[in-house]
């Protein structure tokens, strides 16, 4: 019994010292550190951070597909400002962004740029740092800990193999948490787009 | 621990099984239980303590702003926005920050599919 009161002291007395450790993280919280770590330790559910995105389809062509969550996307070298992302089937694509947390609509107008597209559907939610889910590709199974990236399937993930003759295709967006077989989606992963 | 300890500690032990009708095996298994249930207690308030402070997300829109009518649609929403993390009260949402071209909302816990959908609301509201 005096044992288990004992460890229950030093617990309570380690947490109380780590929040004192960072002053005005309580007040402040999600400012700077909250990426890897607070309290001075690991965290178990690390902050995520999100952008929010337009979404147009790939090559800015007719396609009128919704993106549906879970979907790995890249930044638009189309429209080239650092709002657009769109689709890709190159793997692993160097421009990968991140994974659409919120269904994404297609444009009203294709073609438009983002200031004129701002107030309009095609406007989402893109993940870019912290744990994720994501849709695996129906070619390959990965398993926990191998690098992601984008797939030759648009939205889905692939393991991402570094390219050593292709600059294009070099775009490690993190790695897989769960071992998974193909073409399966919920895939829990880490992006490390930001 | 001294034998004269010991000895006051059994009496009373002996006194409370006495008083309370119970066996030495019940005692024994009472405390076992006792015992779990505190140690369950204090493993839940540790990882509660550790997780709490976990929760945060940042979220960045590319737009320019005009953070108290931001605010306010926030408070339509029912939500509470600060317009600094040092306004925190019980009933924050989370704060914001201006930074020119772009702002940012940091949450104090994590944000949901719902909380993605209104502040995309709101915001789309106010373009």
């Amino acid at each position: 019994m005096k044992k288990i009161i004992s460890i229950f002291i030093v617990a309570l007395l380690v947490t109380g010292s780590a929040f004192a450790a960072t002053p005005g993280f309580r007040l402040s919280p999600g400012i700077g550190e909250n990426k890897t770590s607070v309290q001075g330790g690991q965290q178990s559910d690390p902050g995520k951070t999100f952008r929010m995105v337009r979404y147009v389809p790939a090559g800015g062509s007719g396609d009128s597909t919704t993106l549906v969550t879970e979907s790995i996307v890249i930044w638009d070298l189309v429209s080239d400002d650092g709002v657009t992302v769109t689709t890709t089937t190159t793997s692993p694509d160097s421009a990968v962004a991140g994974i659409i947390v919120q269904a994404a609509l297609s444009p009203e107008t294709l073609g438009n740029s983002a200031k004129e597209d701002r107030g309009k559907r095609n406007w989402t939610w893109l993940q870019t740092h912290g744990v994720s889910q994501v849709r695996v590709n129906a070619t390959n199974g990965v398993v926990a800990g191998n690098s992601m990236g984008t797939s030759a399937t648009a939205g889905e993930a692939d393991i991402f193999v570094a390219s050593a003759s292709d600059a294009t295709k070099n775009g490690n967006a993190g790695f897989f948490y769960d071992t998974s077989a193909k073409a399966l989606d919920d895939v829990e992963c880490f992006l490390m787009c930001e | 621990m001294s034998e004269k300890k010991n000895k006051r500690l059994r009496k009373r032990v002996k006194d409370i099984m006495e008083k309370n009708g119970m066996n030495k095996n019940t005692f024994k298994f009472r405390m076992k239980v006792a015992k779990r249930v505190f140690k369950m207690g204090a493993i839940t308030v540790c990882l509660v303590c550790i997780a709490l402070p976990c929760l945060a997300d940042k979220l960045i829109v590319p737009f320019d702003c005009y953070p108290k009518e931001i605010q306010s649609g926030f408070a339509e929403a029912g939500m509470k926005l600060d317009l600094s993390g040092n306004d925190r009260t019980r009933e924050s949402w989370g704060f914001i920050v201006n930074e020119g071209s772009q702002f940012v909302i940091y949450t104090y816990k994590n944000a949901t599919p719902e909380d993605f959908k209104i502040i995309m609301d709101i915001i789309q509201g106010s373009a």
